[in-house]
């Protein structure tokens, strides 16, 4: 997996590539606990080339988005980690584990970024 | 078609990668489609996740094997290893539904190869001393949307005639175009009865439909014979033949 980080003046974005799983997610769960660790909890994860989820892949999400969430300047502002550019193969995973609604999904990086 | 394709490797998550790599490229050269071949690379990568997580440890270290096997319309997949056995049923059912302040993650990977492979199936071998993961996917053996199986049991008679033409309407109404009428458990077929069933078929036939049959008993198959009506019928050995030979039409 790689991964490419930019941090914008409020939202980080973090591009992913190749495969995520058991073997490859201790990078994500580290650059996520790196930006959590900045006080930012704003982030947007870009997945247009990210070729490959399994179930611990899914798990660093949801773990991300729950402590994401525990920052809270308002009810209207509060962190969290949006997902843009959902493949084909990473939404077939989504949906057949529920995993679709749980998050706010964005076409164009742009919205998602503007979203915060 | 036929192959099989065998990898050993240390049970550690750094060996992840080669045995996905690996089901992944095997799913491909027994010719299946590159959807199907992502399906048994995820199915294997949870199960070798499990395995390499919790059948085995640092200070408990062993080897996983993979076998994965072509066999006509089946493509299994088997993993072994010498780690701590795994009860499936120790595994809370996945939580698909919750929000996500409350979303827990956990038993995910076994849903997951359950929805990506048609069985799954964990054993311990005594003789060897190895955890057995079975995962079996069929190929080309689905079913076009307008086929139906109808069993029938008992006679086929004046008296019968009535409530099989009856099922067979119904099925054909639901869109049951071509239909398997399974006789396994068919004892009796009177005249009547062989009447009934070719004024079904007329009737299948003209909407673009077709009527089959499948696994006769003796008695039944000497009166298609005596009859000359195996000229007329579409008729199966079994089953399963028939179902072959209807999802190759497609």
């Amino acid at each position: 997996m790689e991964l490419i980080h930019k941090a914008y003046n409020r939202v980080d974005v973090i591009a992913l590539s190749g495969r995520l799983a058991a073997d490859t997610k201790a990078e994500l769960e580290a650059k996520i606990d790196e930006i959590f660790d900045m006080g930012r909890h704003r982030i947007v994860l870009d997945l247009e080339k990210l070729e490959y989820i399994s179930s611990p892949g899914l798990r660093v999400l949801i773990e991300a988005r729950k402590r994401a969430r525990e920052w809270k300047l308002s009810d209207l502002d509060r962190g969290d980690v949006r997902i843009v550019h959902l493949p084909q193969r990473i939404r077939e995973v989504f949906d057949l584990t529920g995993f679709t609604p749980l998050f706010q999904i964005y076409d164009d990086l742009v919205d998602a970024v503007a979203s915060y | 078609m036929q192959g099989s394709f065998e990898l050993q490797l240390p049970g550690v998550l750094d060996s992840l990668g080669r045995l996905c790599a690996f089901a992944y490229q095997a799913a491909l050269e027994s010719g299946l489609n590159e959807h199907t071949a992502w399906e048994i690379e995820l199915a294997v990568d949870e199960a070798a996740t499990n395995i390499i997580q919790h059948a085995y440890s640092p200070t408990r270290p062993g080897d996983v094997r993979l076998v994965c096997v072509r066999e006509g319309s089946r493509f299994s997949v088997v993993l072994y290893d010498r780690g701590l056995p795994f009860d499936p049923d120790t595994i809370p059912a996945p939580d698909l539904t919750s929000s996500i302040d409350t979303r827990e993650a956990g038993g995910l990977g076994i849903y997951l190869m359950g929805r990506m492979m048609d069985e799954v199936r964990f054993d311990y071998n005594p003789d060897t001393g190895e955890n057995e993961l079975r995962m079996m996917k069929y190929v080309g053996t689905k079913l076009p949307s307008d086929v139906r199986v109808v069993p029938v049991q008992g006679r086929i008679d004046a008296t019968a005639a009535p409530a099989l033409a009856a099922i067979v309407h119904e099925t054909a109404e639901t869109g049951g175009k071509r239909i398997l009428l399974d006789l396994s458990g068919v004892t009796f077929l009177s005249s009547s009865g062989l009447r009934i069933l070719l004024m079904l078929a007329r009737e299948l036939k003209s909407t673009g439909g077709e009527l089959r049959l499948c696994s006769m008993q003796p008695a039944v198959a000497e009166v298609f014979a005596l009859t000359g009506f195996t000229q007329i019928f579409t008729i199966h050995r079994t089953r399963d033949e028939a179902l072959a030979a209807l999802a190759a039409l497609e």
